[in-house]
């Protein structure tokens, strides 16, 4: 009877095409928008280094004087200073895995000015930072710790600037040039792909580092740094960042970021513990004005505390949601009014001994069908809404982003897929169920004599 | 093969109460060929909207194959219809998108036959109104009287034991509408009960018994010999 139930279903399909083809573009615009708005979510919540994303988990201290504003919302904690990084980083009384890393902008020249020189987003860190978060790498490798230690002047690059400056060669023993100090390169990266730039707290999806330093090589050579000062530092802002690095190291603005590595919710409790006695004992020096609690985020929670305060995302899935209950609603409509005129037929067929719920499945089936047809050109059509929406974002830009880096939270993968032809199909049926039903229980005396 | 008894069927809106029929009491045996007749709105299609279990009934019993049908559930009552009973209607109510073929397939893929099965029926049954070499052609490639003909195909293809009939000739001419009745009167002789409603008082001669319907209840059943002569007049109660 199933069989019998599509072939006449796909002979409706044929009755009346304009209505058809009607249907099938209410529940593929609609559905379109929805695919692409929640693909955007979808991508853009997704945990970055999800293996390890419970484990590793940043340190949020806050060490600002009484007068800083307080904090609301936890993300919002400032990052570390110097002293704290090194006084935590150092100490050996809570042996875990460790790293810290800050952030820069320089000018990358190659030695013999053949390629445009660039400003690059530059991360200075150590050299645990590429196996604490498993770093892919083309050729070579990251620095080691001797480098750390003796600022070596070494360079990783990004896949990207590798193909800017040498044009995606092996350029592992190169040499390249920020500012003035000339640096060999001891690896690229391949091209690494994380959901968000997490490392740096940013969170952000736009654009990935284009070169890794070590941290003490950064300070030898003193390239700027993004700090943060406070009250009787805040005037020498511009000086720290750019000149003064011993003021900086002795100072109270915050620039680092310091992350550990945890193995499971108890020793997490107990790090909290440690950095709570930290902050006692640092209080005792005069330091730590503030009335506050250390804490600890993990990757995972700050990506969930991310996405769930995304209100433009938000607002898009909103609106798009209500818009695919319009075109749902409307689908209903157009489905009604075709359906309409199969009343006869229902009451013919009923006649003829079939029974109310084999009539409601080939209905079903037909809706079923069409949903599906719908479906499938509502996620090619939400392909190309994607790519609108990346070229929109690029645009925004002003072209700083190029298509490569962000193209993977554009896209759509066969969870998604699979969800929007879901939907079709699943609320398509939902929402017809009940008409549908109704027409099967028309009586059909009432039908036979008017034929 | 059909009793009812104290049969009645009111039609309820919030303002008015239609007596569509009121205690009618008919019986009709294994075989007979029934002719109903009566003016407009008397009620013979409600007679037969009720014997075809398209109604149900508002009071009284109504025994069909010697089983009461009276209170059975939907799904009962579609099954009786499929394997019981055969509908001709005057329209002949055909599905233009489907072949004669697949018209005369419907009430037997209801029935759950086998595709072979079903195509023996099919073809048998297209053999004995004449339109074999038409199966494959659309309704509306047909006239009107080939349409009943596959609307008649369509009612004996399940072999019922009850084919209804309501104003089976009333869209044709005279000569199809000859051609028609002969059919019918053929199947009949075959053993298949036949009820008819008609406004032809000649077509309504033909049957073996003629039930007149007058303001929703039988007004007489006369039974009719071969030559057509009114053998007998009951006024019912």
């Amino acid at each position: 009877m199933f069989l019998y139930s599509l072939k006449l279903a796909k002979a409706n399909l044929k009755n009346r095409p304009g209505l058809t083809l009607l249907t099938i573009s209410a529940i593929a615009i609609g559905l379109a928008l929805l695919t692409t708005t929640t693909t955007m979510s979808y991508q853009s919540s997704k945990i970055p280094l999800l293996e390890e994303s419970e484990k590793i988990q940043t340190v949020l201290i806050d060490s600002r004087d009484q007068n800083a504003r307080d904090i609301t919302d936890v993300r919002r904690t400032p990052r570390l200073t110097y002293q704290d990084t090194q006084n935590l980083f150092t100490d050996a009384t809570f042996p875990v895995e460790k790293t810290y890393l800050w952030k820069s902008f320089t000018f990358l020249n190659d030695e013999n000015g053949d390629a445009h020189p660039r400003q690059v987003r530059t991360m200075a860190g150590l050299s645990n930072f590429f196996t604490m978060f498993k770093v892919p790498f083309l050729y070579g490798s990251g620095w080691s710790k001797a480098d750390d230690e003796n600022a070596t002047p070494v360079i990783v690059l990004s896949y990207k600037m590798n193909q800017h400056f040498f044009g995606g060669e092996n350029s592992v023993g190169k040499t390249i040039r920020i500012n003035s100090s000339t640096l060999t390169v001891v690896g690229v990266l391949a091209n690494w792909k994380l959901a968000a730039r997490f490392y740096d707290r940013s969170f952000s999806t736009a654009r990935f580092d284009d070169v890794f330093v070590p941290s003490s090589l950064a300070l030898e050579i003193n390239i700027p740094r993004r700090i943060s000062c406070w009250e009787k530092d805040s005037e020498f802002v511009q000086d720290f960042s750019r000149e003064n690095v011993n003021g900086l190291k002795a100072s109270e603005c915050t620039w680092l970021n310091l992350w550990v590595k945890l193995e499971d919710e108890n020793q997490a409790k107990q790090y909290i513990d440690y950095l709570a006695q930290y902050v006692s004992d640092q209080k005792s020096f005069g330091r730590f004005p503030r009335e506050h609690q250390p804490t600890l985020l993990s990757i995972k929670e700050y990506s969930e505390l991310n996405s769930t305060n995304n209100t433009t995302l938000f607002i898009f899935a909103l609106l798009s949601v209500l818009f695919f209950l319009v075109c749902l609603i409307n689908t209903v409509g157009i489905l009604l009014a075709k359906y309409m005129g199969k009343v006869p037929e229902i009451a013919l067929r009923r006649a003829l001994g079939a029974k109310k719920h084999v009539i409601l499945m080939q209905y079903l089936i037909e809706i079923g069908l069409i949903s599906f047809i719908g479906g499938v050109v509502g996620v090619i059509l939400s392909y190309f809404g994607l790519k609108g929406m990346m070229k929109v974002y690029i645009y925004q830009s002003d072209y700083t982003v190029t298509a490569d880096a962000i193209q993977h939270l554009y896209q759509l993968d066969w969870i998604m897929i699979s969800q929007a032809l879901l939907i079709a199909v699943g609320s398509s049926l939902i929402v017809s169920l009940y008409p549908v039903w109704k027409m099967c229980n028309t009586a059909p005396a009432g039908h036979l004599k008017a034929q | 093969m059909l009793k009812m008894n104290n049969v009645s069927k009111v039609f309820q809106t919030q303002m008015i109460e239609t007596h569509a029929l009121r205690d009618v009491n008919i019986e009709i045996k294994q075989g007979e060929f029934v002719s109903v007749t009566g003016p407009s709105g008397s009620g013979k299609t409600t007679f037969l909207n009720l014997a075809g279990l398209l109604e149900n009934l508002t009071a009284g019993q109504y025994i069909l194959d010697g089983e009461d049908v009276s209170q059975l559930s939907d799904n009962n009552l579609s099954e009786i219809r499929n394997e019981k009973i055969g509908f001709i209607f005057q329209s002949f109510n055909l599905l233009p998108e489907l072949s004669i073929f697949d018209n005369v397939d419907v009430p037997l893929r209801y029935r759950g036959f086998a595709r072979a099965e079903r195509k023996k029926r099919i073809e048998e049954a297209l053999e004995i109104v004449g339109l074999s070499s038409r199966k494959d052609h659309s309704p509306t490639q047909l006239s009107g009287g080939q349409q009943q003909r596959v609307a008649i195909a369509r009612a004996i293809a399940g072999e019922p034991k009850i084919i209804l009939a309501d104003e089976p000739t009333g869209n044709l001419d005279s000569l199809m509408a000859r051609q028609v009745m002969e059919l019918l009167e053929k199947i009949n002789q075959n053993g298949t009960t036949i009820i008819m409603v008609t406004h032809d008082p000649a077509l309504a001669k033909r049957a073996h018994r003629e039930i007149q319907i007058f303001d929703g209840q039988v007004n007489s059943q006369e039974t009719i010999d071969t030559t057509g002569e009114t053998n007998e007049a009951l006024v019912s109660a």
